[in-house]
């Protein structure tokens, strides 16, 4: 294989690579800075302290918040956990895209919190039309994943609020953020999910929550703050209220840096609108996008395939045998998506694309499967 | 004369400081003085000339804070 070919295309599940700034900030990190969150206040602290909160503050502006707050979690699934834990109690029923990942669903169901999917068009998204007959004032939340990572199909955030009005969105933005426009408060978001180590460019362990308000998050996790060390019980002031223990300043400070190095894309949308035209004039390869894999506004750089007479763990390996192509095969964790999508027996191949694949890479990609699916 | 204010948080510590640094009002971190408040964080140490230029900082960024002279 070509060495100079980025062949992983398994960026949904964990970007590769990362701006070399993240490797060399995180190791100026724990070789030269050191110190921990907000406890005593010698030098390291008040250095590692202040890039803490500055990237709390690059987050709030990467989510087009203008207010509101944001809180650390361990991954986009824990801050989940934490949000719905926080609100069970004011939670009757919600209604939740026919895309959204386990990593809401799981936590409704472990919750005991029911649910109702929308009505959705054939790539899974919205109906808009049929949204707005729903009657909003038996739900107290709406679950919208903003980019599927199955097949793509982009959300349109902006509208479904409108339609909604009132009742409260939570915008699950693991597949998207970082790759597309998040406008928060312009769009009226009450809530927003993220992780850090996909489309953000950073590391592992860490992800987190927007609220536009937290005076009815209720503290379901306590512990030693640095703040009000003389009481037993948890501050009930932000950010301390959600920080119980030191937060993954590791994984915050490769954020911190992935925020401020963000690469400059090596391939257009151009390039990938024609990779998957390529693909899917593949005899006997099944496609998923969105409706229309050719507007930016409605599909992400993600699509499944299913090839004729061939498991998806097959084709997936066959990529990764013959070609070292990094793919991901099987149900992506996403059971609703996938049965939405009519893939729930089958699973998928699923490519996902970074920044940093040029059209060399993708003509590679598009070569490659070329050759497997003949 | 120099005071010591104390904020709820560390992340209130870092704004009031940031924004005293970017306004050329010097200040020190120092450890939270034990008979003021148990915290085991940050306070900010500022000189008696630069008081109402600090509550104008701290008003401005819409914190709360306790000023004590050292």
């Amino acid at each position: 294989m070509n060495k100079e070919i980025n062949s992983y295309f398994d960026n949904a599940a964990s970007s590769f690579p990362k701006p070399i700034e993240v490797s060399e900030g995180v190791r100026n990190y724990i070789a030269n800075i050191g110190g921990t969150y907000g406890r005593s206040a010698h030098s390291k602290v008040y250095e590692t302290t202040s890039i803490v909160e500055s990237c709390r503050d690059m987050m709030m502006d990467k989510l087009g918040a203008t207010e509101g707050y944001m809180c650390w979690a361990a991954n986009a699934t824990d801050a989940v956990n934490i949000l719905l834990s926080g609100i069970r109690s004011t939670l009757k029923r919600v209604l939740v895209t026919a895309l959204e990942h386990n990593g809401v669903m799981r936590v409704l169901v472990g919750l005991n919190i029911p649910y109702d999917v929308v009505a959705h068009l054939e790539d899974g998204t919205v109906d808009l039309d049929k949204l707005s007959e729903i009657d909003f004032t038996q739900y107290s939340m709406f679950f919208v994943n903003h980019q599927s990572n199955v097949n793509g199909a982009v959300q349109c955030v902006q509208s479904i609020k409108k339609i909604v009005g009132d009742l409260p969105i939570c915008v699950d933005t693991t597949q998207s953020l970082g790759e597309r426009e998040f406008l928060a408060s312009e769009w009226g978001v009450d809530y927003a999910i993220y992780t850090a180590h996909k489309a953000l460019l950073g590391v592992h362990g860490l992800g987190g929550f927007y609220a536009k308000d937290i005076s009815n998050i209720k503290v379901t996790r306590f512990g030693g703050t640095g703040s009000n060390s003389e009481s037993l019980e948890m501050p009930n002031f932000y950010p301390d209220k959600f920080q119980c223990g030191t937060p993954n300043i590791t994984g915050i400070v490769a954020l911190y840096h992935a925020l401020e190095n963000v690469p400059k894309p090596q391939h257009s949308f151009a390039d990938f609108v024609e990779l998957v035209d390529g693909i899917s004039a593949i005899d006997g390869l099944v496609l998923y996008t969105s409706r229309d894999y050719s507007s930016f506004e409605k599909q992400g750089e993600v699509f499944s395939v299913l090839y004729k007479g061939m498991l998806v763990s097959e084709l997936s390996q066959s990529l990764n045998e013959k070609y070292a192509i990094a793919t991901r095969s099987g149900l992506h964790c996403a059971p609703l998506a996938h049965n939405t999508l009519q893939t729930i027996a089958t699973g998928t191949v699923r490519f996902s694309l970074s920044p940093y694949h040029t059209k060399e890479d993708l003509n590679y990609l598009y070569i490659a499967i070329l050759d497997i699916c003949k | 004369m120099k005071y010591i204010s104390i904020f709820k948080s560390a992340r209130e510590v870092i704004l009031c400081d940031r924004e005293c640094r970017n306004g050329g009002l010097g200040t020190r971190i120092v450890p939270v003085p034990e008979r003021y408040s148990s915290s085991c964080g940050m306070s900010v140490e500022f000189d008696g000339d630069n008081k109402d230029g600090f509550e104008e900082i701290v008003k401005n960024l819409g914190l709360e804070v306790k000023i004590y002279e050292k």
